[in-house]
Formats: C-alpha cells, structure tokens, sequence
C-alpha cells in the first residue's frame, strides 16, 4: 500500500524555510532565554511596600464588608439623646398649649361677647341690621344663639325702644 | 554512563547547562521544526512554535526523570506546543481547528515557503482529511522514517493501534489522491 502511494507521490512535502533559517536558530532561542532570565521582560513599574499584602484586606472592606455590616447602634446613654428628647418635649409642649389656648378663645368669654356688641353699637363701624343677617350663615342660626342670662322682659323692653315697629310687622 | 544520561547531566549542570543547550538545538532544530510545519503548515508559526517548544525543554530539563529517550520528549512537547498553537489560534479568530487548517493550505499556493506542485499540495489536503491522531502517525512514519516502537514512545500508543493507524491513513490518502 505504501509503495503504491510513493508510486504516486515522492516523500517531498514542498515545504521550505527562508535562507539560512536554521543557522542563526541557536543564537535566536538562547538570546530569548537570556532576555527572560535577566527579568528585561519585566516592566519597570513599582507598588508600595506591603500593597499587595493588604490588598485583600482593603478590597474586603470595601466590598464585602460593607454588605454585610451590622447597623449602627447608637446608645441611649449618650448626652446627645438627651438633649433631642428634651427638645421634642418641649415642642410637644408649646405645640399643645398653643392649640389649647386657641380652643379657649373661641368658645368662651361672656365679657368678650360683651365687648363686640359694645363695639357694634358704638356706631365704630358702618353695618346695618340686614347686612349683620346676611353675614351670619345658616348653621349659625340653626345653631341658636349662646345661651345668656337676658330675660324676656329685659328683651321686649330692648325691642321696643330699638326697633321700627312698622318695619318689623313688615318683614 | 551512557552517553545520553551524560548529555543530560551537562544540560542540567549550572556550570555546563548554556553549552550543552545550544548543543541540544544543534541536534534537534531541523527535525522538530520540520515535525511542527506539518502540524502548523505554516513558517512563521512552525518558527514560533518551535522557539517556544525549546523554551520549555529549557525550563523543565530539571523535571526530566530520564523515563524516556531525550528525543522522545521533545518530540512530545513539540507535538502538544503545536495542538495548543492550533487550537488558540483558531479560537482567537472564532472558527473550527479543521476550518483554520484548510485556510492554511489554502494560502499554500502563494506562500514564498511552498514549492510543492499541485501533487504536493493534493497529499497535504488529504493529509488534513485525516483524523488527528492519523495525521500525526502519518507525517512521522512516511516522512520522518520513525520506528513504531519510537512513535510509541512519543504517541503513548501501542505497536498495534499505531500499524493500523498508518494502515488506514495510507488507505484513505490513496484514495483521495486517486480520485482527485
């Protein structure tokens, strides 16, 4: 079988080399070897002392560490507590009495419903009877007025010395 | 002492390991370089190939426990330097070990370094048909004129498998080359 296939083709393989490849091919790979073994292939660049040893470490506290850190805890015992809490009580305090006081000044005060009607009849400002009734809303009348010590001899005697009695049979 | 074990005793010597290496390339350049172009076909990367196949005889000479023909090693280490070549160059352009091949054979024609004619260039196509471990039995048995018990060394393959390897490789390229 063999001798057949060199019957068709000799042992040539048409491959060659360039002129004189093979002569210089000792000096080429000693010369590499050289090269490697006197470190020239090493760059030149330097790291601080001990970089690489605390690298892990640095690394690790950026990353892995701070994804697993346990939160903050901050102690009850520390001055500043104290200071908040005393200040968010006082506000608390403030923000109550405020509110209080408001409540107060608006349901009560017989002197105070006094002091408006005395400050309407003073003629101090220009309001008529109708326009007053026109400014008072439904709610308040259904609401009806606060209850007063006004008894109703004391209030016919105050109509019929304040009122136009023809003009008020005809409303 | 033989005159190997001595060889290889030089080769490990501080003293007299540059002498004795440049020795060594003496002896195996052209017939490791020439076991590599057949693998890689072509001349730059038989030159890389065959540098690099050096290289690492150098660094591991002080490994080597003698269990084989100095030889024998060397031709082993220019055969697996050569696969790897093969293989990292075909993945660095993203294409099959057997497509890189024909590629090669295929800028046969105009490569400086061919002078084959057309027969030539028929016995390499047929060669690259052939499964790897045939290509690699083929080219040292027919070209080289190794012994089987030599490629068995190598090869790590018995006597056997390696007849018949070479019987159906010879087969299939007289085939090929009869009928193309």
């Amino acid at each position: 079988m063999e001798k057949d296939l060199k019957h068709i083709i000799n042992k040539g393989t048409g491959f060659k080399t360039p002129p004189a490849y093979f002569d210089a091919l000792e000096d080429q790979i000693l010369n590499r070897i050289r090269l490697e073994q006197e470190g020239l292939k090493k760059h030149p660049f330097a790291v601080p002392n001990d970089y690489f040893n605390s690298l892990e470490e640095s690394i690790s506290k950026k990353t892995i560490q701070t994804t697993v850190a346990e939160p903050k805890i901050i102690s009850l015992k520390t001055p500043n507590f104290f200071k908040y809490a005393a200040s968010i009580a006082a506000l608390f305090l403030l923000v109550f009495s405020v509110y209080h006081f408001q409540n107060n000044v608006n349901t009560t005060g017989e002197g105070d419903f006094t002091s408006v009607t005395d400050y309407i009849e003073s003629d101090e400002i220009d309001i008529s009877t109708y326009e007053l009734q026109e400014l008072l809303s439904d709610e308040f009348v259904e609401s009806g007025f606060p209850e007063s010590d006004i008894s109703q001899e004391e209030l016919l005697e105050y109509l019929s010395y304040n009122i136009d009695e023809t003009a008020f049979l005809n409303e | 002492m033989s005159g190997e074990e001595d060889f290889i005793n030089r080769l490990k010597s501080e003293k007299s390991k540059e002498p004795a290496f440049k020795e060594l390339i003496g002896l195996y350049k052209e017939r490791l370089y020439w076991h590599i172009r057949k693998i890689v076909i072509n001349h730059d990367d038989a030159d890389d190939v065959l540098q690099n196949t050096f290289i690492k005889v150098y660094r591991n000479m002080e490994g080597f426990k003698g269990e084989s023909k100095l030889y024998s090693w060397m031709y082993r280490i220019a055969t697996n330097e050569s696969i790897t070549f093969i293989n990292n160059k075909a993945k660095m352009n993203s294409i099959s070990n057997e497509e890189l091949k024909n590629k090669a054979l295929d800028s046969l024609t105009s490569d400086v370094y061919f002078e084959g004619g057309e027969i030539q260039l028929k016995l390499q196509q047929a060669i690259a048909k052939l499964p790897h471990k045939q290509q690699l039995v083929f080219n040292m048995k027919y070209f080289d004129d190794i012994t089987y018990e030599e490629l068995s060394e190598i090869l790590d393959t018995s006597v056997g498998a390696l007849k018949s390897s070479y019987h159906l490789a010879v087969k299939k390229i007289t085939a090929y080359l009869t009928h193309n």
